[in-house]
Parts: C-alpha cells; structure tokens; sequence
C-alpha cells in the first residue's frame, strides 16, 4: 500500500472538483456532487486504511474552504458591500472549526463462559387491546450478561422468576423487528428454567434452560486479501442486499431500480481508480470486473467501472465452495452465476 | 463483510439492521438479515467473516420448533 499515492490522489480529486465548481455557473447541485464524490473516495481510502482518517478529514476541509471562499467571492460580487456568508457557506465553515471527536477504544475483558439455549417459544396472552405474542428466540448468557433475543417488541411488563425464586427485571434493547430483553440482575449459570409472564399475573411460560448448545468451533483460514478487494466485497453485498434487487429472478431484473442506480453511481469507477492509486488493490484483482458484471447483470449502467476491469473478470472461477478460485471472493460467483448461486 | 452459506450450497448476502454492544466491549449481537432469504428446510448455514489476513468460518445448526 502506498500512503503518499493515496494522499496524493484525494487531493488531485480535490483539485479537479475545485477546477470544476470554479467553471460551474451556479452553486448548488454539482458543488454538492463534488462534495460527495470527494467524500466517496476518502471514505474509501480510509476504510482500505490508505489514508488516515485525520489526512481525509484535512484535505476535505480545505476543500470546503476553497469552496466556501469562493462563494463569498460570488455573493460579494453579485452584492457589493455585503459581507455576509450564505447558510451554506456558513455551515461548511462552521463545519471546519469542529474537531473530530476523539474515540475512545473498548477495552476487551477476558471472555466469560457462554451459556446458549435456543428457545423457539412465544409468550401469549390476550388483553382489552386483542391478542398478544412474543416470540422467544434464544437464551444468551455471556460477561456482558443474560437475555432473550426476541422477534419483534414490545413495551409491555414481563415478570421474570428461576427456579429458585429469584426475580428480575427487565430492559429493553433493539428496534421493532429484533430486539433484547436484558434481565437484571445477571442470573447465576446453575439456574434449570425461568417462568415468564406477563406482569398482570397470567399464567407463566416456562423456559427450559437445560438444553444448551455448545458454542460451535470456528474456523480460521489464513489467506490474504488485499483490503481494496475486501471493500469492493463490502460493495457487492451491499448491492446485492440493497433491496432492489429481484433475487428471485436475477437473470431478468428491471432497468436498474431507481434507489440501487442512486447508491451505484459513478461511486465504484471512483473508489477503483483511488484503490489502485493507492495500491490497495492490486492491478491485476479480478474483483473490479467481478462487480462490473454484478452491476450488468442487474441492469445497473452508468456505474462507472473501468472497461479493463471488465475484461479482467474472465480470468475469474468459482471455486466448489462457490467462492473464486482465484480470490476467494463471494463476488464472482454472485457475478457469474447469479441463479445458481444467490437464488 | 459477512456472507452465508446455506446447507444447499447456495451464498446469501447480509444486511446489518442493528448492533447490540455489551457493557464490557468484548462481545456484541448483530441482528442480520440473509437476502434471498433462507429456505424452510436449511438445515445449517456456515456464517464467514473475511478479513485481510484471515478468514474465519462457523457452521452454525439451525432447527425450528
């Protein structure tokens, strides 16, 4: 990987977009473009690790001042004597005084004994509103404590009580389609059931915590991958889970949805070209056709790739596993064979 | 980038619709969903996470009551 490649490329990018906003004759949507297209690359670079998150955020902002000083020149030209900054240029001024929050990593504790148990049972009831469900789907116990994962949510009071007679309260954690219900305190790893129940004193459901599952063995392969083709993987699978799609007819999908066009772009085209600058992605990586022929497959045109890159692709196999031979990406079988592999 | 492989050879990309993180930073509950999604009758999934080095593999056994 070549940092000093890297660097240079975003700020050549930055240079272009200014040459480009100087030469537009109004503010407004390609300045936003430009802006965005900047953002792109850099957010690219600093996921692949090419460019610092401090370099990106330096070379954005001095962009945004170019950009901002300009349109005071604009605003005083077109208003002589008023020395007022626009909201927008106000914002992105604003925008430069702010500093980046600095994170503070998580410090990981020894790993704590796991206790799993699928639990596969729905808490029913019925009140003055109609009939009410909620389904259980596991019994997690970790360091970072105990609780159900649940299909869906649901605000109203549970009690929860062992074996022993102990009880606990409840939290709530997560969105309306998944979510935790958290007790408190951590129960003890030698508790056999908990009877759940609504808390307007229904009959419980008891939850059987004896048959746990042992945690499965992981397997690690090492291999390497460049971080380019990692991201460019990120990609496939986010246009592939984008929604647009009609998975269940890929060979004949419709002129590239509107929603997957707006997240495609030129966005790939870009973040190839400053992969490659950079040297995170080697030049010969199949992966960029890989994803061009995703992009075809699915009627997306217009999504900015390199016609070389395409071309490329041919050298591309799955593998048995249906993951390439040659890279081991997921990409190319979902490229290649799409109803045999993602249908 | 996590990708799954179903019990009949077939790969489901992953759509991340929430992270859970505990308290102590080690650990965390990743709420996923597989698209397409998975048949009734799948009997197992390997779950693979690749990363630059590495890649790790989990076949997880599915059951349904």
């Amino acid at each position: 990987m070549n940092r000093e490649r890297a660097e240079t490329h975003l700020r050549q990018l930055a240079e272009a977009e200014l040459r480009r906003a100087r030469t537009s004759p109004a503010p407004g949507a390609p300045r936003r473009r430009a802006d965005a297209r900047l953002a792109l690359v850099a957010q690219a670079l600093v996921a692949v690790g090419a460019v610092d998150v401090g370099t990106a955020d330096q070379i954005r902002a001095d962009f945004e001042a170019a950009i901002a000083v300009r349109q005071l020149g604009l605003l005083n030209q077109a208003r002589p004597g008023q020395r007022g900054l626009s909201p927008e240029a106000q914002e992105r001024l604003a925008r430069l005084m702010r500093r980046p929050s600095r994170r503070t990593g998580a410090v990981a504790r020894p790993r704590a004994p796991w206790r799993i148990v699928p639990v596969g049972q729905v808490i029913r009831s019925r009140d003055d509103s109609g009939r009410w469900e909620l389904p259980l789907v596991a019994y997690v116990q970790s360091a970072g404590g105990a609780r159900f994962t649940v299909a869906g949510r649901d605000a109203r009071r549970l009690t929860v009580v062992d074996d022993r007679g102990a009880s606990y309260q409840i939290g709530w954690l997560g969105g309306f389609d998944a979510s935790e219900l958290r007790l408190r305190p951590d129960p003890p790893h030698q508790i056999r059931w908990l009877d759940v129940a609504r808390a307007s004193g229904e009959p419980a459901t008891r939850i059987d915590l004896d048959p746990q599952v042992p945690a499965p063995e992981v397997t690690v392969t090492r291999n390497a991958h460049s971080p380019g083709e990692l991201l460019l993987d990120f990609i496939a699978a986010r246009i592939l889970s984008s929604g647009a799609v009609p998975l269940d007819d890929l060979e004949h999908p419709p002129a590239g949805a509107a929603d997957l066009r707006a997240f495609v772009g030129d966005g790939p085209g870009d973040i190839v070209a400053a992969l490659l600058a950079a040297g995170a992605l080697p030049p010969a990586s199949p992966v960029p056709g890989q994803l061009a022929a995703l992009c075809d497959r699915l009627g997306i045109p217009g999504h900015g790739w390199p016609a070389a890159s395409r071309q490329r692709m041919t050298g591309s196999t799955p593998g048995e596993s249906g993951r390439c031979r040659c890279c081991g990406s997921a990409t190319a079988a979902a490229a290649g064979t799409p109803r045999a592999r993602m249908a | 980038m996590l990708w799954i492989r179903d019990s009949r050879g077939r790969w489901h990309a992953t759509r991340t619709h929430g992270l859970s993180p505990s308290a102590n930073g080690g650990e965390g509950l990743l709420w996923l969903e597989l698209v397409p999604p998975l048949d009734r009758g799948t009997a197992w999934i390997d779950v693979i996470a690749t990363g630059r080095s590495a890649q790790a593999r989990i076949r997880l056994p599915l059951s349904r009551k």
